[in-house]
């Protein structure tokens, strides 16, 4: 027996079956509310100003609210499927040193700050290349001689030096984020009051405890599906997980561990693992005793035993890695000198340095997930050869205040670098100028090439060739160099893992990046 | 009375400027500034000095020193060094929620732990008491943290009766007291295990004594010389236990709150703590300091309705 009530139900969602076509039948798959509960793992955003965020905490956050000239894949760091942002089309000189971006007309900034022009993007590009704002990013747009605009929608950029890969820079990325010069010049804060052109504007942000990002409805693409986003700040591993358990987030990111990811996977999760080439090094100071002698180097080297690391960490986390420059960078190469896991030749090369008996460093390392069980392995693995790392375990940023005092002869770091070529990476680790206790350094820990020959010639060249083939031969030739020397000691490569539930559809695939991003068309289907 | 509430007052001001001037200069022994933080690992020197140089981190120790006190004079919390909001809201936002946490947990502990202390101290080496003191046990070993997420696996996931995030759509006051209850229980029932053992510790001193032995010779019941003797004096130094606890119990409200997502001061100033906002956890830790010197001035004032005997002169 069916009551009338039933009846009157089924004959309803029959006759909407029969007329739906195709879209309409996805549309009544959403869910009605479109309000995107993220679990975010930090204690909360620290500057959401696109020309300085670089932590984890905000650049997820900056990447739904601000655009560039040009614009990556949704949820890939690929230079090379670059496709039209704020510019419409772009073109350059055939010496490839003046480009040319025609801008896209009735462009709205979020809040009232009218429409965008040419006018922001040349303020942008001051922004980022004066000394005023200090921005980290300054470096990456150095070979910029002039920017001028060619009335409001028209914007050209003349280089010192001929770039292919320039337009690569001008993209939805640190340097490339076009801020608004009205809300700047208003006195807006951008550090906490995001005001950009993408999909989501800033709403509201309780310190330490959620941020809301609400749909642009202006927004040049079309309206957003997600009517908010709401970035619950979650520090804890465990009360993320039990959250996405219980259905009060969709989506999170979970711990570098093949344990979380299988736990997520049994409870019909989705998982993401993101590669966003970040290589798991250990830089060795080349001027201090005893690792200024290449035998002891190389002794480490053969006390490696990358296999383990990698089971460690899980077959979904961690891949050894032979070269300081990542297999998913352009311009890696594994033809250099390879040091097996070798304990007997280990202990051959300290006897051979005068160090029969093994010896003994202490050695700083982070407290943070990343480094420290990482690093106590290593300790493990060493102690097999004769060499004693005492740890001395310290803060996260105490542990970057430390190491760029050249307090630690040995200093793990996990870093990528954009553009996704092996060029940055190798200029910011192991070229002379960015030594560290140089007025120019940055982050080479090693030393190499100061004081010492190293691969300066090599990196000065490959920098504005625009010939692919001879900057993969200099980019191959250095880590040759590197190998040889033993200047770093490439372990793993490591994968971020994401996880969300099955409400959740992306409408891309989240390929890079350390979390989870949106389109305008990011929804969440009835459950 | 007055004399008392005035030296009191005048060493509460003592005290919270200690703690300013302490956590002031400590902050800027500690390795790495906020600069280094916000900007990050790829920073440039010259990024990180036009970042100091914007925050006045670049003005001699002494110079921003007077600065601080001179504005936390008149209440001044300043901004936050890392992206400029002012402090005084966010702070007056979690304060009520740290405090109603510390409180809730206190009365679960009071609650809780004095009838058992009680009952354990009354029926010594009974299997009662025997119980209360695995209990006690138990709670002196158990993380804060760990009991914390061992509530949420059992109510929130497995019986599903509390939502795992408690900070989700906060409404009504009864759905503020709904989110109360398991952070509440994870803070209270380790402060259970301590007023158990205190209470059941002090009863069996008061049950020796001869007032008792005397009440109960006269015919008074044992309920009686119980509650209107016994716990009546026993209380002075469990209540001032208690007093003292409220410091802990604010600190392990920083636990219960990252384990339940909860707003509150401690959440807050962890971050802050993180990010090395000095102004932030400046002002965050003269509020807690306030806070605990006015439990604690409660509590001294207490004492004269406990025990008539107890004179603030």
């Amino acid at each position: 027996m069916i009551s009338r009530r039933r009846l009157g139900g089924l004959a309803a969602t029959m006759g909407v079956a029969a007329l739906a076509r195709p879209g309409i039948l996805r549309a009544q798959q959403l869910a009605p509310e479109q309000v995107m509960q993220v679990g975010f793992p930090v204690a909360d955003t620290g500057t959401l100003d696109p020309h300085i965020a670089v932590s984890n905490a905000d650049v997820p956050i900056v990447q739904q609210v601000y655009e560039g000239l040009l614009a990556l894949p949704h949820g890939a760091l690929d230079a090379t499927q670059l496709s039209p942002g704020l510019a419409e089309r772009w073109e350059s000189s055939p010496d490839r040193k003046v480009w040319t971006f025609h801008l896209r007309r009735g462009v709205r900034w979020h809040g009232d700050f009218g429409e965008f022009s040419s006018a922001d993007v040349l303020f942008s590009l001051e922004r980022v290349r004066g000394t005023t704002l200090g921005s980290p990013f300054r470096g990456t747009l150095a070979n910029i001689a002039k920017a001028e605009a060619d009335g409001p929608l028209t914007v050209r950029i003349t280089l010192q030096h001929a770039d292919v890969g320039f337009p690569a820079l001008m993209v939805n990325h640190q340097a490339g984020y076009v801020v608004c010069k009205r809300a700047v010049e208003q006195g807006v804060n951008l550090r906490s009051r995001p005001i950009g052109t993408g999909p989501f504007r800033f709403e509201a942000h309780r310190a330490r405890e959620r941020l809301t990002l609400a749909a642009h409805d202006a927004y040049w693409g079309g309206r957003p599906v997600l009517r908010q986003i709401v970035y619950h700040f979650m520090p804890d591993n465990a009360t993320r997980e039990l959250a996405l358990r219980s259905g009060d987030i969709d989506l999170t990111a979970l711990p570098a561990r093949q344990d979380a990811v299988d736990r997520a996977r049994a409870q019909n999760q989705i998982v993401d693992l993101t590669d966003v080439g970040n290589l798991v090094t250990i830089h060795i100071n080349m001027k201090k005793p005893p690792f200024n002698d290449v035998r002891v180097r190389r002794a480490l080297a053969h006390g490696i035993d990358r296999q383990n690391l990698s089971d460690f960490f899980g077959k979904d986390i961690a891949t050894p890695q032979l070269s300081v420059v990542s297999a998913a960078l352009g311009g890696h190469t594994t033809d250099i000198p390879l040091y097996a896991y070798d304990v007997d030749r280990a202990k051959a090369l300290l006897a051979e340095a005068g160090h029969p008996n093994g010896f003994a460093t202490e050695v700083i390392c982070s407290s943070i997930d990343l480094y420290l069980p990482m690093m106590q392995l290593m300790q493990e693995q060493w102690k097999k050869i004769g060499f004693t790392m005492n740890l001395r375990v310290v803060d996260h940023p105490t542990y970057h205040r430390l190491i760029r005092q050249d307090l630690s002869p040995l200093v793990a770091y996990s870093a990528a670098r954009y553009p996704t070529v092996a060029q940055p990476y190798l200029d910011q680790f192991f070229h002379s100028a960015a030594a560290i206790g140089k007025p120019t350094a940055i982050t080479n820990f090693s030393h190499y090439g100061n004081g010492m020959p190293g691969i300066d010639d090599l990196l000065d060249k490959a920098r504005y060739s625009t010939d692919a083939a001879e900057q993969n031969r200099l980019w191959a030739e250095a880590q040759r160099r590197i190998a040889t020397e033993v200047a770093a000691l490439p372990l793993y490569s490591v994968k971020y893992a994401l996880a969300r539930n099955r409400r959740v559809d992306l409408t891309f695939t989240q390929k890079n990046y350390v979390f989870y991003g949106f389109s305008r068309t990011s929804r969440l289907l009835r459950a | 009375m007055r004399r008392f509430l005035i030296r009191r007052l005048l060493s509460a001001i003592v005290i919270v400027w200690a703690v300013a001037t302490i956590v002031f200069f400590s902050m800027r022994i500690i390795p790495a500034d906020p600069a280094e933080v916000v900007l990050g690992e790829h920073a440039s020197a010259e990024s990180l000095a036009a970042f100091r140089r914007q925050a006045g981190l670049d003005q001699p120790l002494l110079a921003q020193y007077w600065d601080f006190i001179s504005r936390a004079v008149v209440g001044d919390l300043g901004q936050s060094l890392v992206n400029n909001a002012e402090i005084a809201p966010q702070i007056w936002f979690v304060l009520p929620y740290t405090v109603v946490l510390a409180f809730a947990s206190l009365g679960v502990g009071i609650l809780i732990g004095i009838p058992i202390g009680v009952l354990a101290a009354v029926r010594r080496n009974s299997w009662i008491d025997l119980a209360s003191r695995c209990f006690a046990l138990l709670g002196f070993s158990f993380p804060a943290f760990y009991l914390g997420v061992a509530l949420l696996l059992l109510f929130s996931i497995w019986l599903g009766w509390f939502p795992v995030m408690h900070s989700i759509r906060f409404g009504t006051w009864a759905e503020h007291l709904y989110k109360l209850v398991l952070p509440a229980l994870s803070l209270g029932l380790i402060q259970a295990a301590y007023i158990t053992r205190l209470t059941r510790s002090t009863m069996l001193e008061e049950l020796r004594k001869d007032y008792v032995r005397t009440a109960l010779a006269k015919g008074l019941t044992m309920r009686r010389v119980l509650f209107n003797h016994g716990l009546r004096n026993a209380l002075v130094p469990i209540v001032t236990a208690i007093g003292l606890y409220a410091g802990s119990s604010l600190g392990g409200a920083i636990l219960t709150e990252t384990v339940f997502n909860r707003p509150g001061l401690g959440k807050l100033l962890v971050g802050a703590i993180a990010q090395r906002d000095y102004n932030l956890i400046q002002a965050g830790l003269i509020v807690f300091a306030l806070v605990i010197v006015a439990v604690n001035l409660a509590i001294d004032l207490s004492y004269g309705f406990l025990d008539p005997r107890v004179k603030h002169d």
